[in-house]
């Protein structure tokens, strides 16, 4: 019990749940998601549908679990992209010279100044699909800039500290040192940035699909389930925007535990002695 | 027997205390039981983690709120008590002035209203504990003041409470040897002229000596022994005792000295000049024409306070700093670091191989996300040293022998070791490609007194062992004094006493290197007295 | 004279950055809004522009600006910009400065009202919570604070609308103010409510938490104790003296986190429909509105850029502390000269 204390061991559960859920949807599922069936529209939940249905008569039960699918999968291939683009860069300025950081901290900045969103509806702009891969892409291109300005506060920390100094000294190359100490050192204190990417993808994910920007009606995803809410509203249904919104809030809450724990864990690890 | 009770102002009796962390709990502090009496200096003198300052705090009621008294009376007059801190550099309010804090603290205890007298006490406080232009010093901010300074008003603030008693918790530990002596000569006056009761905690039994009446030592949260200061420190009873004052250097018998005549250079430092920019115009000059040589085999130490430009010296020998003039030059034809010349690629293979570095901070000196074993391997990779690896971790083991550490050890995790254990690491990890020439900036800084004896002791051993040379840099006198076969001593920049060991120490002939001589703490309570003596009359 | 000069230097500098910063900006907005597919025209002429045949549409273009190579184009904009005149919108076929001045005001009081709100109340918050350290008081209000910066704004304003306007029919749902009631004050604050809720409850506790953990940092520091021993209770040092010395950190984060903070306004705008900048935005980017678009940008660009700026004076200021600090280390020796 006491190897458990202090760990985000419900979160970690609840999470995993959810998550196997949304992997094996389809044992789960009683109704068929994509299935409109016009006869039953805006049901509240009861037995047949336990979570009701929407406007367009599909099963939000059915739904929640195969959107789920969708969802975090944009979280988790965003934040790969994301984390990608952020190491390279934030290595690549740790390193570079005074002028070169320079100017690639000032051009992090400067996009750091534009809101996420207005970015995001920038790039979605360019690229202009309404899949999976394209808003993954989306939002990782949009989202490296705080990791990738962390990596290089670190690298930029890592360079000074006398054990890479020591070992410099003793002849140690570049990539040596690149390898041995610059990597395992970052990672760890990003490691609590890149979990907490994943829930900023969730979210950017669901708010761009509700606002009809992101992944269209047909294409089930927490977001684009939300999108129904305005017509919700008006017919006062309000399980269709209460239940996927506590799912995806739970989901979020999971991660955020996990991330603290994260952080608090290598907090305690520098201050050891 | 009970006039005796009378006369203490703080008793404590069967104090326990005890400290609750996520995973245990710890007793800090077993069945204490202290006094201080009127008028007396009673110094609590142990190493870190004995529980002294957790009696401080207990006493100021000022413990964390981890912590808590199990058991135990503590009878104290809480309203005029004081405390001194360690850190001058924290314990001051860095955004506010020296004026206003020391306000604060006249305010909190006297029924004094009126601003000026506030302001008139205030510079008196100030001038009472040698501060100059204390009229200046009232507006100024902390940060614009020097250590031993700011110490002199951390002192003011507390003499603003009007105290009887006065705790002081490592107050000279953060400071340089020469303020320190002078802190040391002004609490002890302080104690005169304002009647005042003084707890002085320390881990540094050459500091007390001097101004103490009685010496309490700690072990592992109680007293193990409590006397005069003659009798503890001519006559220790306890063990423990016993061991500390083995490890200062003084006591433990002098160092088998090598000649050094008619042996090759290892180390030639020429004229050698570095300065730091400020602004447009203005410099430091943080070496200035600094000349030595170091022969083969014998351990050449620089002493000297902080700011006297010893670390950039040592930075400039290993490249990290380019100089601005002059040159060093290895075994006798390679040019390490000088304003015009290029090391070759052969040359910096050569440098890379046979000269080590073992640095200060033990903390920072292992990447935190290694093992023992990565890190002892990482220069005999580098190198090559082994075509197997089975040659090599045998040799690793035998390394990890040399600086007494045990085997089991080799796949802990770095983080896992105490301060001593890592810095032994950093020593198996510098003599591990055997090494010509070792350069130590400071290593013995943030151990413990016991802790430093055993690792001097090692490097005498390993540095006749491996036939290498050291460069030691330190601002502790006695350690060098035990271990070094020559010693340089710094100034502002300037070498300006360069001379065996011996010269040094009994027949120092520039003035500063007389006056820090003079400061050294020695734990002999009648040499120290002495010098309190004549400091107090200087005043 | 000769600090004056440095603070001249030091404006000087940071003015460059600035108009930098700005022009770099203009630019990668203007080609990321151009390079994006989509017909302008449309957003002008509506269906119109489908039925144009190519002399039509040649015509059009010309006159809306968009012919020749992007950097003609961008020197053209360039030109204007610099006097004052950012074009017209396509969309509303008005000066875009006076679209835009009209829809200001809105996200100015919104924005501006909503930003100071949350972080005085997060200033409160963590001190209230840097006091009761571990007790139950700092871990229930640790517990709430992650559940509500946890859930998305346009999940919260849409919760907020049920619960508020449709079920007990207490505010209004969208809009700045009611029909006919744009000179009211009590409806301009009706229709603020539930959007100010959203923005100032999604941000609340990460800055709260930030807070928190500055002062609890700053307890741990010397002068507490110092203080303490002096009889001072814990609440006077906090406000005395732990709440002053972060405060000069608490503008900093202040300032760069202006766009964090636009950012939520934006999307409580677009849930809300409030007009204001927000939706304004996103309109433009939608329909390839592109004069809008620049003029927009660059305004948020200009605050953001300059709260970044506002928090790194601050920032190098304490760091100049830190370096004096460190050259008194090396004069030490001079100092203490004299025993």
């Amino acid at each position: 019990m006491k190897r458990f204390k202090g760990k985000p061991l419900v979160s970690a559960i609840i999470l995993g749940l959810i998550i196997l859920g949304c992997v094996f949807a389809e044992v789960i599922m009683n109704h068929d998601p994509v299935y409109m069936d016009l006869a039953n529209f805006d049901k509240a939940p009861g037995k047949e549908f336990f979570f009701g249905t929407d406007n367009l008569g599909r099963d939000i039960y059915s739904m929640i679990w195969y959107g789920g699918r969708c969802s975090l999968m944009i979280g988790f291939l965003a934040t790969l992209i994301s984390t990608t683009i952020a190491v390279v860069y934030g290595t690549l300025s740790g390193i570079s010279g005074m002028l070169v950081d320079d100017i690639m901290m000032r051009f992090t900045e400067i996009l750091l100044s534009i809101p996420g969103i207005l970015l995001i509806i920038f790039v979605q702009a360019m690229i202009g699909q309404q899949n999976i891969l394209a808003i993954s892409i989306i939002i990782g291109v949009t989202s490296w800039m705080s990791i990738a300005k962390m990596v290089r506060t670190e690298v930029k920390l890592i360079r000074t500290q006398e054990y890479v100094l020591v070992s410099k000294q003793m002849g140690a190359g570049f990539f040596h040192v690149l390898g041995k100490h610059y990597f395992p050192n970052f990672i760890s204190s990003i490691m609590f940035m890149i979990v907490m990417n994943v829930r900023s993808a969730i979210v950017a994910e669901s708010t761009l699909s509700f606002l009809g920007l992101g992944l269209p009606i047909e294409v089930i995803s927490w977001g684009s389930m939300l999108s129904l809410s305005e017509k919700a509203l008006i017919s006062n249904a309000w399980w269709v925007i209460l239940i996927p919104g506590v799912f995806l809030v739970i989901t979020l809450m999971c991660i955020t535990n996990i991330g603290n724990y994260i952080r608090e864990r290598m907090n305690k690890g520098e201050s050891n002695m | 027997m009970t006039n005796a009770r009378d006369n203490l102002v703080i008793d404590i009796e069967n104090l326990s205390v005890e400290i609750k962390t996520e995973t245990e709990k710890i007793n800090a502090i077993r069945n204490l039981s202290l006094s201080l009496r009127q008028g007396e200096i009673l110094a609590i003198v142990g190493e870190s983690g004995s529980g002294k300052t957790m009696v401080c705090r207990s006493i100021m009621e000022l413990l964390p709120k981890s912590a808590k008294v199990t058991s135990g009376v503590i009878k104290a007059p809480k309203n005029e008590m004081a405390m001194v801190f360690q850190n001058p550099m924290t314990s001051l309010d860095p955004t506010m002035t020296i004026g206003k804090q020391l306000s604060y603290a006249i305010k909190s205890r006297n029924k004094i209203k009126d601003k000026t007298e506030i302001k008139n006490r205030a510079i008196e406080l100030l001038k009472l504990v040698q501060i100059d232009r204390a009229e200046e010093r009232y507006n100024q901010y902390p940060w614009q003041l020097s250590g031993g300074m700011r110490q002199r008003c951390v002192l003011a603030m507390a003499l603003g409470l009007e105290p009887k008693v006065l705790l002081a918790d490592e107050p000279t530990t953060a400071l340089d040897v020469t303020v320190q002596a002078s802190i040391l000569g002004l609490i002890s006056s302080l104690r005169e002229k304002l009647g005042l009761s003084i707890l002085f905690i320390t881990h540094d039994l050459g500091v007390v000596a001097g101004i103490a009446d009685r010496v309490a030592i700690m072990k592992a949260g109680s007293v193990v022994e409590c006397d005069t200061t003659e009798n503890v420190y001519h006559s220790p009873k306890h063990e423990y005792t016993k061991e500390l004052m083995n490890s200062l250097p003084s006591n433990a018998g002098e160092f088998e000295v090598k000649s050094v005549e008619n042996v090759e250079t290892v180390l030639q430092v020429k004229d050698l000049s570095h300065y730091f920019k400020l602004g447009r115009k203005s410099y430091i000059r943080a070496a200035n024409n600094v000349s030595f040589d170091i022969k083969h085999g014998e351990i050449f130490s620089i002493v000297g306070e902080s700011g006297s430009g010893k670390s950039t010296l040592a930075r400039c020998i290993l490249n990290m700093y380019k100089p601005n003039s002059g040159e060093i030059i290895y075994d006798e034809n390679v040019v390490l670091a000088s304003d015009k010349v290029k090391m070759s690629r052969e040359d910096k293979r050569k440098v890379s191989a046979e000269i080590r570095v073992i640095s200060q901070d033990s903390d920072t000196a292992l990447n935190p996300h290694m093992t023992v074993r990565q890190v002892i391997e990482e220069p005999l990779l580098l190198h090559h040293m082994f075509k197997t690896k089975a040659e090599m971790y045998a040799y690793m083991e035998e390394l990890l022998d040399d600086v007494e550490l045990p085997r089991t050890l080799m796949d802990q995790p770095v983080t896992m070791l105490s301060g001593g254990q890592r810095q032994r690491v950093s020593i198996a990890r510098a003599f591990g490609s055997k090494p010509k020439l070792l350069i130590a900036d400071e290593p013995l800084a943030s151990l413990d007194v016991t802790m430093q004896m055993q690792i001097v002791k090692l490097f005498a051993h390993l540095i006749k062992e491996h036939d290498t040379s050291m460069l030691f840099i330190a601002h502790d006198l006695s350690m060098v004094r035990f271990l070094s076969t020559r010693v340089g001593v710094m100034y502002k920049g300037e070498l300006v006493e360069v001379g065996t060991t011996e010269e040094i120490f009994n027949n120092p002939k520039h003035e500063y290197t007389k006056k820090l001589i003079a400061a050294m703490p020695i734990p002999d309570p009648d040499i120290e007295r002495e010098k309190i003596r004549l400091f107090k009359e200087r005043v | 004279m000769n600090k004056r000069k440095k603070l001249l230097i030091l404006i000087a500098k940071k003015m460059l950055v600035f108009f930098v910063s700005i022009f770099a900006l203009s630019i990668i907005a203007f080609s990321m809004s151009r390079i994006a597919p989509g017909d302008p025209l449309v957003s002008y002429y509506g269906d119109r522009a489908e039925r144009m045949n190519t002399e039509e549409r040649e015509h059009a273009i010309h006159r809306l600006g968009l012919d020749g190579t992007l950097t003609d184009q961008y020197v053209a904009w360039f030109k204007g910009a610099i006097k004052g005149d950012f074009g017209e919108s396509f969309k509303y076929k008005e000066n875009v400065l006076t679209v835009i001045a009209g829809r200001l005001v809105n996200t100015l009081l919104l924005g501006g009202i909503g930003f100071l709100l949350t972080f005085f109340l997060a200033l409160l918050l963590g001190i209230l919570c840097a006091l009761h350290e571990g007790d139950w008081l700092d871990t229930l209000l640790c517990k709430v604070g992650t559940i509500t910066s946890c859930i998305p704004e346009f999940w919260l304003s849409l919760v907020l609308i049920l619960i508020f306007s449709v079920t007990f029919h207490l505010l209004p749902s969208s809009g700045a103010f009611g029909l006919g009631e744009a000179d009211s004050i009590l409806s301009r604050i009706r229709h603020m409510i539930l959007p100010m809720v959203v923005i100032v409850l999604s941000h609340l506790w990460y800055y709260a938490y930030l807070i928190r953990n500055k002062l609890i940092d700053e307890k741990r520091k010397e002068y507490v104790l110092m203080s303490k021993s002096m009889g001072l209770t814990n609440r006077q040092v906090m406000w005395r003296h732990c709440v002053r010395n972060i405060m000069p950190a608490f503008i900093s984060i202040m300032a760069i986190s202006l766009n964090h903070v636009l950012e939520g306004t934006y999307i409580v705008e677009m849930v809300y429909s409030y007009p204001g900048i927000g939706t304004l935005s996103f309109e433009s980017a939608k329909y390839h509105d592109y004069n809008m678009l620049m003029v927009l940008v660059i305004i948020m660009g200009v605050v953001v850029i300059l709260g970044n700026i506002i928090g790194q004076i601050i920032s190098e200021n304490i760091d100049h502390r830190m370096k004096e600090e460190a050259i008194i280390e090396d004069a030490e020796v001079v100092a203490s000269e004299k025993i």
